[in-house]
């Protein structure tokens, strides 16, 4: 036997002594369940700790045999540009949390909440809902989700205010098997929560163990509210009447996406999104041609209030010559709003494509034309064809438009990935000559320098998820 | 709600029978990875339905999942990228391949949670019977405990006439047949639901014919993957009904059911000429135009145990429950599972994984018990078997029955 086998045996046998046997596995088809679609690469070993303790004495002994760490919740790649979840390279121990079920506290004068990683975003829901509590993970989170691997979702939700506002503290555990809280580094002095959360990528500093939120009361009633508007103009007016004029009328206001056309390309070819909703199978139906953007809105609050909103809503949209395309979110839509490599828009590019590079950045309302016309034009230059590897997304807030593009693309050809980064350097630039306040290359620049900063800092070994994070 | 908008997986049915993975490249591509397959709640605060300041429990989807220790392969998702290793040739089909394969009751429940099921026709259950059958195709020996029950018998073994009371066999050339199948003609612990069904016909006096010749309808053979032993049998039985002159077939068992109704026809490549019901549908269309009274009361609490394949695969959710509440004095309350939600009952797994079928089936018992039912009635001699063992084993004093003996009390006719 190699000396390879043996130390993995050797391994495994520590491993299992330590979380139980049933936890520990090195069987070659269960480890291949454990890859992904579409680029497998094979871990060494799945390991599924039941502790934060057993947790650390896990890392301390994969760390210590030389084998790298790849963290992983329920692996629903519910949480786009993570890295999370399957192996970047080959080899290393894959860490389940998710039988970290613990909700720690709830601290109702703090109004705190701490939840164990493996938590679903679902449980926690169901478990402060009784108790009138919600914590804001984003509409876009879904349910099955946990609550370690949420940490890295955007964006800012105009009702709560940014994601960094509702995460107060990050336990994870470092490659040194040590434990850290964000908000209060050992030894350092420093809250460094608000820098890691939404980061994406922070799962290649060490593995989240539990997680802090802010609580919030649970409002009376949800309402969603889709409008469709077969012109950009249209939408502009709309989006900028609601959030000039109606703004202050709506405290209920929670989210507003705006899911342009390009979207809706790639969407006819996988109705689910919305096939439960009679007005979208309407919708789907007119394709070609297609309406230029759906905006999407939810409201919350007390139940009058928020029918009071919704009527409101319906009249301005009419009036800004929009129409109510469906008020109902389906489940598919919260599940299947993962469109990254699994998604099978069509079967090259989802046998092909396991990363994707959004290029992010704030406009003005009146500037969403623009915005969405250099994101095309650019992913067309740069040969990602629309509807098939390209989508955009933008998100209201206060004043300012959040305009995210994404292309996919295949990150084990350099080709690939300098073509997606040029992608990426082209819309910023643009973008900043559009609107000097929008493109933040800077920023960008400066939040990868601080990430590889605390990765050299906090992993120097380079053992926590080696490969996910671009570090040249 | 779990289940809503991805309403019949009975309709959303698509035409599998792989008897070729690689036909079922798309689908198993088309996963997700989203884990609706394995578990699931209902009160989402982001989804339509959602009562602020009421707890609905969450419940897992998978059976086998919710009763090992959660490993990725223990639930669809992984038994598809298993389907998927096959297909690519990335893993060999060993023994803990196998296992895990057929470590699947074949509930459908992940299927019918799949938000992928009616677009990208990705059936979870059948993908994992389409790996079974490409494990067979390669040969490979199947542990004994999978191999023997799947095992086609050399021929039909002929059914115990005697038990079938004087004057019930009917008339041969009836259009109307009963087909007891093998467990209720075969075993003696089941033979009073056929027996009830027998005396039932008898009641109504409905020209009818007993098919006592005891072939099998197939489904141990088609859940196995083998296809072909499935293909021959069904090929056997309609040649056997025609000649038979049989018009209506009604069985008495949720396996046969889904296997002459909905698998007969797509293993052959053409529709049956002959209409099939199950037994609670036939009685409940009898019951519904008055022509069955049901007059003996009964007062008790029960609740429905949901066949998998005769819910989920059939689409058979209503009559079974009209049927019930039409024994007077009855009052139905139902699990916190149910219809298209219902938990399987462990019965697909009972005959290679008998601790495993019992653990799922004992939690089924738990949720009676906790819906406050005394009888859990049911429409599966698979799904009888391994309740009754499961609330044996756990001290329940939850009986629980076949509807058929439930509604034949009610008529008043001896089985």
């Amino acid at each position: 036997m190699s000396d390879e086998m043996n130390n993995t045996s050797a391994i495994c046998r520590r491993l299992k002594s330590i979380v139980g046997s049933q936890y520990v596995t090195d069987e070659p088809a269960e480890l291949w369940c454990y890859t992904g679609n579409l680029l497998p690469r094979n871990p060494e070993l799945v390991v599924r700790p039941g502790s934060v303790e057993q947790l650390q004495a896990v890392v301390e002994v994969v760390v210590g045999a030389g084998l790298s760490v790849i963290p992983r919740g329920l692996a629903t790649r519910s949480t786009p540009r993570r890295p999370g979840v399957y192996p970047a390279t080959e080899g290393g121990v894959i860490l389940e949390t998710n039988r970290l079920k613990s909700i720690r506290r709830i601290d109702r004068s703090g109004m705190l909440v701490t939840a164990e990683a493996g938590v679903t975003m679902a449980e926690l829901a169901n478990h402060l809902a009784p108790l009138g509590y919600r914590v804001i993970e984003g509409t876009m989170a879904p349910f099955c989700a946990t609550v370690g691997s949420l940490t890295g979702v955007g964006p800012g939700l105009r009702k709560y205010g940014r994601r960094e506002q509702q995460i107060l503290d990050i336990e994870m555990v470092l490659s040194s098997g040590q434990v850290v809280h964000t908000a209060n580094v050992e030894g350092y002095d420093m809250n460094l929560t608000p820098v890691l959360v939404a980061a994406q990528g922070f799962e290649c500093l060490g593995v989240v163990t539990a997680v802090t939120y802010r609580l919030h009361m649970l409002p009376e009633r949800f309402e969603y509210l889709n409008f469709e508007f077969d012109r950009t103009t249209n939408t502009v007016r709309f989006l900028l009447e609601l959030d000039r004029s109606v703004a202050v009328q709506l405290p209920g206001l929670f989210q507003v996406n705006v899911w342009p056309e390009a979207v809706f390309r790639l969407y006819a070819r996988m109705p689910w999104v919305y096939r439960q909703s009679d007005d979208y199978r309407r919708l789907l139906g007119r394709y070609p041609p297609f309406p230029a953007d759906v905006v999407g809105v939810i409201l919350e609050g007390q139940e009058d209030q928020v029918v009071l909103q919704k009527t409101m809503l319906e009249e301005m949209a009419k009036e800004c010559g929009g129409i109510a395309a469906g008020s109902e979110p389906t489940r598919d839509y919260f599940v299947n709003r993962n469109w990254t490599g699994n998604t099978k828009c069509h079967e090259d590019v989802s046998r092909r494509t396991t990363s994707w590079a959004e290029p992010f950045f704030l406009c003005a309302v009146e500037d969403y034309p623009k915005a969405k016309s250099i994101a095309e034009s650019v992913a067309a230059a740069c040969g990602f064809e629309i509807g098939e590897r390209f989508w955009a997304r933008g998100t209201l807030r206060s004043g300012l438009m959040g305009y995210t593009s994404c292309v996919t693309f295949d990150d084990t050809e350099v080709k690939e990935r300098e073509r997606a980064a040029a992608f990426v350097e082209k819309v910023l630039l643009e973008a900043a000559a559009v609107q000097p306040l929008s493109a933040n290359t800077a920023s960008d620049r400066l939040s990868r320098d601080v990430l590889r900063a605390l990765k050299e800092l906090l992993d120097p070994g380079g053992m926590m998820y080696p490969g996910a994070l671009y570090m040249d | 709600m779990a289940g809503d908008g991805i309403r019949g997986l009975a309709e959303a049915r698509m035409t599998l029978h792989a008897d070729d993975l690689a036909g079922l490249r798309h689908q198993i591509y088309s996963c997700k990875q989203c884990t609706s397959c394995r578990e699931w709640y209902w009160n989402d605060p982001h989804l339509p339905g959602f009562e602020p300041g009421v707890t609905k429990e969450g419940f897992v989807i998978c059976p086998i999942f919710r009763h090992t220790t959660g490993a990725e392969s223990d639930y669809a998702r992984g038994k598809v990228k298993l389907a998927q290793g096959l297909l690519d040739e990335q893993i060999a089909p060993s023994e803990y391949v196998v296992e895990k394969l057929f470590q699947c009751a074949q509930c459908a429940n992940c299927s019918e949670h799949c938000p992928q099921t009616r677009v990208e026709k990705l059936d979870p259950a059948e993908v994992i019977r389409a790996a079974r059958a490409e494990v067979v195709r390669q040969g490979v020996t199947l542990p004994r405990a999978i191999e023997v029950p799947t095992r086609r018998p050399a021929r039909p073994r002929s059914l115990p006439t005697r038990w079938i009371s004087k004057g019930a066999h009917g008339q041969t050339g009836a259009p109307l047949a009963f087909f007891p199948g093998c467990v209720f003609g075969h075993s003696f612990k089941h033979q009073a639901v056929a027996k009830s069904f027998i005396a039932l016909l008898n009641c109504l006096d409905a020209s009818h014919q007993v098919l006592t010749e005891g072939w099998c309808c197939g489904y141990p053979a088609f859940a196995a993957g083998k296809t072909d032993d499935a293909t021959d049998l069904a090929r056997r039985a309609v040649e056997r009904l025609r000649a038979l002159g049989v018009c209506t077939l009604v069985v008495g068992c949720a396996w046969g059911l889904r296997m002459f109704r909905r698998e007969y026809p797509e293993l052959l490549g053409r529709a049956l000429d002959v209409k099939v019901l199950h037994a609670v549908e036939f009685l409940a269309d009898e019951v519904a135009a008055g022509r069955l009274q049901l007059s003996n009361p009964w007062e008790v609490t029960v609740t429905y145990q949901d066949p998998c394949q005769l819910g989920r695969r059939c689409g058979v959710y209503d009559a079974p429950r009209e049927l019930a509440r039409a024994i007077p004095g009855v009052t139905l309350v139902e699990m916190v599972e149910n219809r298209e939600n219902a938990l399987c009952c462990g019965g697909g797994v009972s005959a290679a994984y008998p601790d495993l079928a019992q653990d799922i089936g004992a939690t089924r018992v738990a949720q009676a018990v906790e819906a406050s039912a005394q009888v859990i009635l049911t429409a599966c001699p698979a799904g009888q078997s391994n309740l009754r063992l499961a609330a044996a084993r756990s001290g329940s004093r939850v009986v629980v029955m076949d509807l058929v003996e439930a509604i034949a009390a009610a008529a008043g006719v001896d089985g």
